[in-house]
């Protein structure tokens, strides 16, 4: 009898104990839980604090996402053509035949071994890429009239564009690497200094030559 | 009962997250270029004064005698000596969003520039300032005011001794941008900085500052 109510109170006390020790459990997880909501609360709050400190993040080490080849206009006009203009010179004359109207789809023809390294236009656009410290290409003839600068900036640096020459003298406005800037300008016959006038680019070599003339050697 | 407080703590700790979490998600994510010209208006403005200084000095042997090498290792001529050009501070930690004022106060060289790798924030143009912030002038093509020291006229961008240009800008981007004087800077083709230009001549750089925009 004595036995049996000892077993009795026994299994209470385990079936206390179990509920016991399910309970402390259960508080030190809820615990923690509410201690890491609240951890996560704090780091949200402050996004820039490094998570991991032994490995650096791309972002920190590496060099900021250039800014594309966008090409945005913010000096003058944008060409109709733009979209056609972006594949080879052939594609280009073929546009340009289908729909004559359109001024400045890209319809020149690069013959570079013309004359001496001088690459011709002829259809009133001249491309110059920009990059540390060149400009390419710097040596240019063309005919004289109305003619649309397509300046890109292949570069890692802003750069700038300044034409002078017998009667003109034309800025660009400073863009930055992955832009393309427009610059329409009348041309007389004659010869003009093409160059960067930022600090000291021109010196450097960021100069070249623009020769007008209405006698071109690919004619 | 346990599966009871599970639930509970599961949901207490997302509850704690949310507002966080929130806020988090509210910091201006711009498009376009990682440093741009223009803040917006509540963006928090961060002032910065850099100093841009040229220091030298001669190498000495045990001796206290003139070393008979230079920067490199190369025979030092006569007179020489070893140069470097340098922004202070040189490192700037900057979080995404925020507005940037750098105030570049040209220390010590006759002349300086200053432009931001993969930006359009450049000293060309910039506003040159007083010591109150007073806007006193631009950094274009000019005449040296210094000129009895240097080249008589500075070039767009370029700001003497004693002059301070404003560079502003707000970090849209998170990344390590590079700050470089070209003046006194070569850049190779690979985009790597020397002290050297491509003749071998010595431009007493690389004068580079590198500018951190957390996210």
């Amino acid at each position: 009898m004595a036995g049996a109510l000892a077993a009795h109170g026994e299994r209470e006390t385990t079936h206390l104990k179990r509920a016991a020790v399910t309970a402390s459990a259960a508080a030190v997880l809820l615990l923690t839980l509410m201690l890491m909501g609240w951890m996560l609360a704090r780091v949200a709050e402050h996004p820039g604090v490094p998570r991991e400190v032994s490995e650096l993040p791309s972002w920190f080490t590496g060099a900021p996402a250039k800014p594309g080849a966008r090409a945005r206009t913010p000096v003058a006009v944008a060409a109709p053509g733009e979209a056609a203009a972006a594949h080879g010179h052939e594609a280009g004359t073929a546009v340009a035949s289908i729909r004559p109207s359109a001024p400045l789809a890209r319809t020149q023809e690069k013959t570079d071994a013309a004359d001496g390294d001088y690459v011709e236009f002829t259809s009133g656009q001249i491309e110059i890429a920009f990059k540390e410290y060149e400009m390419v290409p710097n040596k240019i003839r063309t005919k004289p009239g109305a003619v649309t600068f397509a300046l890109r900036n292949d570069g890692r640096f802003a750069h700038n564009f300044h034409l002078e020459g017998p009667g003109v003298e034309a800025h660009a406005e400073k863009f930055s690497p992955g832009r393309t800037v427009r610059l329409e300008v009348a041309l007389q016959e004659g010869e003009y200094k093409i160059s960067c006038p930022l600090s000291n680019h021109d010196q450097r070599g960021m100069h070249g030559t623009l020769i007008v003339t209405s006698k071109l050697a690919g004619k | 009962m346990l599966k009871q407080t599970l639930l509970l703590a599961v949901l207490g700790a997302a509850i704690a997250a949310l507002p966080g979490t929130a806020a988090a998600q509210s910091t201006p994510k711009q498009r376009g270029a990682g440093l741009s010209p223009k803040c917006t208006a509540k963006a928090p403005v961060r002032d910065y004064l850099v100093t841009a200084g040229e220091w030298d000095t001669v190498p000495k042997d045990r001796d206290g005698k003139p070393a008979a090498y230079n920067d490199r290792g190369f025979a030092r001529a006569a007179n020489s000596k070893l140069e470097r050009y340098n922004f202070d501070p040189s490192v700037i930690i900057v979080k995404r969003g925020d507005c940037v004022n750098l105030r570049i106060h040209d220390l010590k060289g006759d002349h300086h520039n200053v432009t931001i790798e993969g930006t359009e924030i450049g000293s060309e143009g910039a506003p040159l300032i007083d010591d109150a912030g007073k806007v006193i002038g631009k950094a274009v093509a000019r005449a040296n005011p210094n000129a009895f020291e240097g080249p008589e006229k500075l070039k767009a961008g370029e700001f003497a001794r004693g002059e301070q240009v404003m560079l502003k800008f707000q970090a849209n981007q998170p990344g390590t941008y590079r700050m470089i004087c070209e003046v006194h800077t070569f850049i190779g083709p690979q985009g790597e900085l020397r002290g050297y230009d491509d003749q071998g001549k010595p431009v007493q750089g690389p004068m580079v500052a590198y500018i951190t925009v957390l996210p």
